[in-house]
């Protein structure tokens, strides 16, 4: 467990994940930030971080699919 | 059902059932109308056990060479047209059955002497509504005319059904060819022989792994004049399991309930393992590339070091 919380930002993605259940693809990046851009989002043990400040420095608009998502997310 | 992506999967999956029923068969290597009659014979009489063993089924597939066999040296003899009453046999089989089928059936080809080892598959109404010819003859043996493309056709219940034969199975572009082309079930049928059992099962397996769809693999049995077919049909899920198999060296139905819907799920909503937009994005991942990737084919395998086209 303190291994955990030594690195608790590699929890971040799961909440991303979470975060983004009700997205099908294709979507916009206007379009999951309409649906779920107001998620808080834990990026650190105690730390919130709203999902749009996320989604901003996503560096794509559209994405074709899950993966074309994640992979843009993981770059930004 | 299938081990799937790493991540959660958001939305509902939502598709129809289809049930494939696939005959593993020893044909007859004909030498004369007469015999392929008595291949399409028992090709009718499993599609008829088929519909008693499994009702309501929706596609039957049969092994390469199922209707007309290869004969070593008079195959030439028995090569059929799609308005042959060969063919029209499956046709009536297919709308009496009310089924539809991908039969393997070598036919004249047009502006070529050589005939092409075909797939074809037939609708519930008996209309030939797709047609394949075998793009990798198994050379030196195999002297059919080589197939040029590779389409995929709607099939029953959401289905979209490329097809492949045999020997291309061994070419991993062909099956991603096919998925490419927007599949979410590749049917091989085989005339696949000892002593490749292993390759029989590897390729398979990464055929459905590699490209997340299905693969419905139907293989003859039998001894004949140059080599031994050995059965093992397979259905494979899109995460390369094995769904069923028949056992080797003996006639055999298989059958499973595929979904196709969860193919096409899995290409939109899987985040690892997704091949088919992976190998066109590189390094999605890597912050240089702008979320997008490597998108240049940089393989000198794939264009034949630029002299592909």
């Amino acid at each position: 467990m303190s291994y955990m919380r030594e690195i608790p930002y590699l929890l971040t993605g799961h909440y991303v994940a979470i975060a983004m259940r009700p997205i099908t693809f294709p979507a916009t990046k206007a379009e999951i930030i309409e649906k779920v851009g107001g998620e808080p989002i834990r990026t650190s043990p105690d730390g919130y971080t709203p999902f749009r400040e996320l989604l901003a420095k996503v560096p794509l608009d559209e994405f074709s699919c899950a993966a074309e998502f994640y992979c843009a997310f993981n770059a930004s | 059902m299938i081990i799937g992506s790493s991540h959660g999967v958001g939305g509902k999956v939502e598709t129809e059932v289809l049930s494939v029923v696939c005959a593993q068969m020893e044909p007859i290597h004909a030498d004369c109308m007469e015999e392929v009659n008595q291949n399409i014979d028992t090709v009718i009489q499993f599609m008829e056990t088929g519909a008693r063993g499994f009702p309501g089924y929706d596609l039957f597939v049969t092994p390469e060479f199922a209707v007309q066999g290869m004969h070593p040296t008079k195959r030439l003899n028995v090569v059929l047209t799609l308005d042959s009453p060969e063919v029209g046999r499956l046709k009536e089989a297919c709308a009496r059955l009310r089924v539809w089928g991908i039969f393997s059936v070598i036919l004249k080809l047009d502006g070529h002497d050589s005939p092409g080892n075909c797939a074809i598959m037939i609708n519930d109404q008996g209309e030939v509504v797709h047609r394949y010819v075998k793009m990798n003859p198994w050379i030196p043996t195999e002297r059919h005319y080589p197939g040029w493309e590779c389409p995929v056709t709607p099939g029953p219940k959401g289905s979209k059904i490329a097809t492949i034969v045999c020997a291309d199975g061994d070419y991993p572009e062909i099956w991603r060819e096919a998925a490419y082309n927007g599949a979410n079930i590749i049917v091989r049928p085989t005339h696949y022989m000892s002593p490749w059992e292993n390759g029989w099962d590897i390729t398979n397996k990464m055929g459905a792994y590699c490209n997340q769809c299905y693969v419905v693999a139907v293989n003859c049995v039998g001894v004949e004049a140059a080599c031994s077919a050995f059965g093992k049909s397979m259905i494979v899920a899109p995460d390369g399991n094995v769904i069923t198999q028949a056992p080797a060296g003996v006639p055999y139905l298989v059958k499973a309930d595929l979904y196709p819907g969860l193919v096409d799920k899995l290409h939109e909503s899987s985040v690892t393992n997704t091949f088919l937009y992976s190998f066109r994005h590189r390094g999605a991942s890597c912050r240089d590339l702008g979320g997008k990737g490597e998108q240049r084919n940089q393989y000198n395998a794939y264009d034949f070091g630029g002299e592909g086209k």
